[in-house]
């Protein structure tokens, strides 16, 4: 990341500190606007929907002159991998450009080019690899996985996006699992990128977007560790399976009993880290993990019928929510052990709207036909949540 | 933890910038020494809602014959009930106005309410055919009682679930993630989703007016374009003859909804009136350009429309801005 977008990031994260205390009213205007003028950050800053919109606005233009070189005459792998590699190299200039420009940094655009130039990179790369007989097949797709590690890797490093080093922790541990002793590197390699991770997290020499590529990476690895211990994931050997040439044969007992004991444990031990460290998105991951561990149980262990496993697991979170916030607030100054269910610096009134959106998208009744000549009942239903008419 | 907060504050506080409190607090905050997780109980809520509701669906749709329709019909409308004591015991008083939340549980347990109250009529309306052939009633009846939830307690959750369900009753979804209309016939779920869009938009409209309940004019306004947008893009891309006419109304409509939202200084409505229009003209570039050539002449006069709307953002961020 250049030396000059990595001090705006760090000005950048006091002034949004300082809008949110302001939003909250432990601050007043006169106080966030001192702040301002001590934490300069010139670069303009459009809303999230701006963003959002000159994102899409670019990403035609980028696959628009892609498919017009494309279809202009181009033949065969090696021509496509030229198209991909020119227009992505296009790309990478112009998240430069865009990079240095006080007024196009935060625009959307920088998202749009960085991602497409990585996208397309890969693509080349793997349409480059088709064309030449040593690296056709199975060992092109492994150098493939590599390229995309360092591609989207680089660029992470680079830009500053967390979502890229996503990108290249999935493509590391794709890589690895199409070697020789996958789960054990997986599990050595997740084991240490957690650790390496977790020592970056607060380190302030590592500007902000690169400390919350460091959280994404320790998710990542904590991930990648809990499949490679899941006891469905030992038994149907998932990690092998990736590998060319598996054969399978039965998993050793005392395998299937540690990872027994691993896929119960590993889940408390994260939430119990996350808790003991106040990290919130430790914490979901663990809620997460053990989410998959129920899951698991359940594919293996019949705990009843299905709508009384989802209906009593539905209560009992009804409940646990419902316990907690009251265990929370009931305090005088409404936090136990450095934890509150209090808001804090979020604008209420705006998630209260937010909650809207996973409600419609989900909990949505589908509708019949308005005007069925026959009667047909049962045309609605409710959804995901259930609540149907479909008996 | 945010290192160069915790030590900002600490700066501004020697600089006399922060005083103490609330510098302490803010210290505390920045330091991770203070956390909140209101979000994840938020998530828990929500996610007991969906596996409480989505359980008692299949309990109904296992179990009805071998229990009885009154005994099911009874049951979920006792817990739909408890729910909604539930609510009405921590409901804030009647206010036109935005009213003080209730507690973070009260708009999961109304919406679990409601949603025990929708899966009780229809079942209700399978067994007994209350309404008999014009059983897509039900979802209207779903819409007034939720509608009426949502203007007593406030809530956009509650209003989310009203608009959907009368759209349902329409036969049209709203959820974009079906990728259709509704299951209906096309030509009358589109007429329905632009009636419902137009009359949602209206209605959000009414409420800023009125200065009553104006805070749902978001969910209304929203919910309404998306309708009133989809249903008009349906018809440019969805005729094969009469499209020019579509999309002719989807111009006048987009432009409307764009020019009314750049002076309101509203981002959401005017980013859907962009990609509506855009989206509408690259038909109309189909079939001027596409026939002609549908080669890289045509993809690099896609990018070439695009970099002009492009442009044009930029230029109305500016005036946004400056305004």
């Amino acid at each position: 990341m250049r030396a000059e977008s990595a001090g705006f990031e760090r000005a950048a994260a006091v002034r949004e500190a300082a809008m949110r205390w302001r939003k909250a009213g432990v601050i007043d205007a006169g106080t966030e606007e001192a702040i301002g003028s001590d934490y300069p950050d010139p670069r303009l800053r459009p809303s999230a929907v701006w963003q959002v919109l000159v994102f899409l606005f670019v990403t035609v233009i980028v696959f628009g002159v892609l498919l017009a070189l494309t279809v202009s005459g181009i033949r065969g792998s090696l021509g496509a991998a030229f198209v991909c590699l020119l227009v992505g190299g296009a790309c990478v200039y112009a998240t430069e450009l865009q990079e240095q420009s006080l007024n196009l940094a935060l625009r959307g655009g920088t998202g749009a080019t960085a991602l497409w130039a990585c996208v397309l990179l890969v693509v080349a790369a793997g349409l480059f690899f088709l064309e030449f007989g040593a690296l056709r097949g199975e060992l092109g797709t492994t150098v493939l996985f590599a390229v995309s590690v360092l591609v989207w890797g680089t660029a992470s490093w680079r830009w500053g996006n967390p979502v890229f080093a996503l990108f290249s922790a999935i493509s590391l541990f794709l890589l690895l699992a199409r070697q020789p002793y996958g789960r054990l590197l997986w599990i050595g390699l997740g084991a240490g990128i957690a650790i390496l991770a977790w020592r970056r997290l607060d380190d302030p020499s590592w500007p902000p977007p690169h400390r919350i590529s460091a959280a994404v990476l320790l998710v990542a690895a904590l991930a990648a560790l809990y499949v490679a211990v899941n006891y469905w994931s030992v038994e149907t050997w998932w990690i092998e399976k990736r590998r060319p040439g598996f054969a399978w044969t039965a998993p050793p007992r005392v395998v299937l009993v540690v990872s027994l004991i691993a896929t119960a444990l590993m889940p408390a031990a994260v939430l119990a880290w996350g808790i003991r460290t106040r990290r919130l998105f430790l914490i979901d991951t663990g809620a997460l993990l053990l989410i998959l561990s129920a899951v698991t149980l359940r594919h293996y262990v019949s705990l009843g019928p299905l709508w009384a496993v989802l209906g009593v697991s539905g209560a009992l979170l009804l409940l646990g929510a419902l316990v907690l916030e009251r265990w929370l607030s009931r305090v005088p100054d409404k936090e136990r052990s450095g934890f509150t269910a209090e808001p804090l610096f979020s604008d209420e009134a705006k998630m209260r709207l937010l909650q809207a959106i996973p409600v419609a998208a989900t909990l949505s009744p589908s509708g019949p036909a308005p005007t069925e000549e026959r009667f047909t009942p049962g045309g609605g239903s409710f959804g995901g949540g259930g609540a149907s008419d479909r008996f | 933890m945010q290192p160069e907060v915790a030590d900002a504050v600490s700066s501004l506080k020697e600089k006399g910038v922060l005083g103490d409190p609330p510098a302490s607090y803010l210290l505390r905050t920045a330091r991770g020494d203070l956390v909140s997780v209101r979000l994840e109980i938020r998530a828990l809520l929500y996610l007991g809602v969906l596996l409480l509701t989505t359980g008692v669906g299949l309990f109904v749709k296992e179990n009805h014959d071998r229990i009885g329709p009154a005994a099911v019909a009874s049951a979920i409308g006792l817990a739909a009930a408890a729910s909604f004591l539930f609510v009405i015991r921590r409901a804030a008083p009647f206010t036109w106005e935005r009213a003080p939340e209730s507690g973070i549980a009260f708009d999961y347990v109304l919406l679990l309410g409601l949603l025990l109250v929708a899966a009780d009529l229809a079942y209700v309306e399978v067994q007994f055919k209350l309404f008999g052939p014009n059983w897509p009633y039900h979802l209207l009846a779903v819409a007034l009682v939720s509608g009426a939830a949502a203007f007593r307690w406030d809530s956009p959750v509650a209003l989310s679930l009203a608009l959907s369900s009368f759209a349902a009753w329409r036969g049209v979804s709203v959820n974009v993630l079906h990728g259709t209309l509704g299951p209906g016939r096309l030509e009358e779920t589109r007429g329905n989703a632009v009636v419902c869009g137009a009359l949602f938009v209206l209605v959000g409209i009414v409420l800023v007016r009125a200065e009553k309940k104006a805070h749902f004019d978001d969910v209304f306004v929203n919910f309404g374009l998306l309708l009133l947008l989809g249903g008009l893009l349906s018809g440019v891309f969805g005729e094969r003859h009469s499209w020019g006419w579509w999309l002719l109304a989807l111009a006048v409509v987009s432009a409307a909804v764009i020019a009314i939202a750049f002076r309101g200084s509203r981002m959401l409505p005017f980013a859907e009136g962009v990609v509506a229009a855009y989206l509408g003209s690259l038909r109309l570039l189909f079939e001027v350009v596409g026939k002609i050539h549908l080669g890289s002449a045509f993809f690099l006069v896609v990018a070439a429309s695009a970099a002009g709307v492009l442009a044009l953002l930029v230029a109305a961020h500016r005036r946004m801005k400056e305004r």
